[in-house]
């Protein structure tokens, strides 16, 4: 699904991401983790055409992301994103952030958008949010706002950046367990996360970045019973 | 020496008192407000009028009665500051705005321009710009006053539209840009329909705020003799020789259109909500 070959990323003359690779297969659940400024959110900006790369190559359903030609808006519309500090756009209601996209992208009628949108609110847990705007929203109600927008362009495979990071403890759980539903419902993500106990549960694999390298890639268990390098053993006693 | 240390003490208690006020938690302009306020000005303004009155007694009597036979001229000037600041102020915003948006531009060489642009016109004095665009650039493609005022003052204020307008597209958190695109929105799109609208509407006080300014920049349209309040003003003055009537109304005229505007200014600001 994903593909991501021997990229180098610089911001100016900052080397964030050194030869990185990954591939990610259809229905994965990805988690990668590192300290912060080690080039995890720069990997997933990435992934979706955020970000312009030195080198190296990044494929997304077949299609390469950082190639002029590619219609890169009709890419990201296959890829979902979801941001540590939500980025909900604060002029617009709840049912309009999530309808807004697929309206305008997918030439949705306003109805069928607007279905979708309500579903995908019962679905995250707030179907009575429809009409509040996002500053009338908690922390965690805005995060699952958040990922029914993404959900509502259908994406093929979704991104998730640190979406609990910003959050009341009280209310990391809530985000965590729509993130569950949508691993158990086969969606392909990576998702940069240092909740532990969410990659234990619905983790492939594990990824651990260091300084924009790729240190050790295993699947879950291996990677917390039996870390093989020094620095990912040294990163997992600071975190666990 | 105990009335000076009493006098200082008052004075900077009213000085912190009006800090912590404007600190207040948002919420309505009440009326006890706006009058408190007006009390304010109304004080400071009669103690003026007060001390120029008796100082100018000496040598001066005043006419003012000079005044009521010319309130025709008066209003026809105070239609014409209000016509010229208006038609200024929609061209402004719409100059202002192109180069607003050109210098958040992706391509150098616009961001370039604009540069140059604001740079340029806002390190030359309006007067003359004013004096350039008619007499000189006036002359050459025959325009008239009005339009040669509207052109001047609009190529000098939209420069501050502009960084305004710049700096409300800046204050958007990268995020948004990043949200819009990852939607598979263009960039015109992301622009148009999650930027513009939330930069537009805070950055809307501060426009009005420099309406105030274009309104009083406009008197300077009077040294190319369009028929405003201040060349109004001028030729009352050389008829009838009452110096300080003629202007002391005029100033009046700006005080209250400029002073409402900015109450209203501060409407706007406590009414638009900071995220």
């Amino acid at each position: 699904m994903i593909q991501v070959e021997k990229i180098n990323k610089y911001y100016g003359d900052f080397q964030v991401l050194r030869d990185f690779s990954l591939v990610v297969g259809i229905g994965e659940v990805i988690v990668v983790i590192g300290a912060s400024g080690s080039g995890k959110s720069t990997l997933l900006r990435c992934i979706n055409g955020l970000e312009r790369l030195r080198s190296g190559e990044i494929f997304v359903d077949g299609v390469k992301v950082n190639d002029p030609k590619t219609d890169i808006n009709r890419l990201r519309s296959k890829i979902g994103m979801v941001f540590q500090d939500f980025n909900l756009f604060p002029h617009m209601t709840v049912l309009k952030n999530i309808t807004f996209a697929p309206v305008k992208v997918k030439a949705l009628s306003q109805a069928e958008a607007g279905r979708i949108a309500h579903s995908l609110l019962a679905k995250v847990g707030i179907p009575e949010k429809w009409d509040a705007y996002p500053a009338a929203l908690s922390g965690g109600q805005k995060q699952r706002v958040a990922i029914a927008r993404a959900l509502a362009m259908q994406p093929k495979a979704m991104l998730f950046d640190e979406p609990t990071s910003a959050l009341d403890p009280e209310m990391i759980k809530e985000v965590l367990d729509v993130m569950i539903n949508l691993a158990r419902e086969e969606m392909t993500m990576v998702v940069v996360s240092h909740e532990m106990g969410f990659a234990r549960k619905v983790a492939d694999r594990i990824v651990f970045i260091d300084e924009g390298r790729l240190v050790e890639e295993a699947p879950t268990e291996v990677f917390f019973e039996n870390p093989k390098h020094d620095r990912t053993k040294r990163f997992l006693d600071q975190i666990l | 020496m105990s009335a000076a240390h009493s006098l200082v003490e008052f004075f900077s208690q009213m000085v912190t008192a009006q800090k912590g006020e404007s600190w207040e938690p948002e919420g309505k302009v009440s009326w006890v407000d706006v009058i408190r306020r007006l009390t304010a000005v109304g004080i400071i303004t009669a103690g003026i009028l007060i001390l120029l009155y008796v100082k100018a007694r000496l040598h001066y009597t005043f006419h003012w009665t000079v005044l009521v036979s010319f309130k025709q001229a008066y209003w026809m000037g105070f239609l014409m500051t209000m016509k010229l600041s208006v038609v200024t102020l929609f061209c402004s915003i719409i100059v202002g705005g192109i180069i607003g948006l050109a210098s958040v531009s992706r391509r150098i060489c616009l961001r370039d321009l604009a540069t140059a642009y604001v740079e340029g016109i806002r390190n030359i004095p309006l007067l003359v710009i004013v004096l350039l665009m008619y007499f000189g650039v006036g002359t050459l493609l025959h325009l008239p006053r009005f339009p040669a005022a509207v052109v001047a003052l609009t190529a000098f204020e939209s420069t501050f539209f502009a960084e305004i307008i710049r700096g409300g597209i800046e204050s958007i958190k990268t995020g948004q840009i990043w949200a819009g695109r990852s939607l598979g929105l263009s960039s015109g799109m992301t622009m148009r329909h999650i930027i513009l609208p939330q930069a537009v509407r805070r950055v809307v006080p501060a426009l009005a705020g420099q309406f105030v300014n274009l309104v009083k920049d406009s008197s300077l349209a009077s040294v190319i003799s369009l028929v405003e309040l201040t060349l109004i003003a001028r030729q009352i003055m050389t008829a009838t020789f009452a110096a300080f009537e003629s202007y002391i109304a005029i100033a009046a005229f700006y005080f209250s259109v400029c002073f409402t505007l900015s109450l209203l200014t501060k409407i706007l600001e406590r009414k638009i909500p900071v995220e």
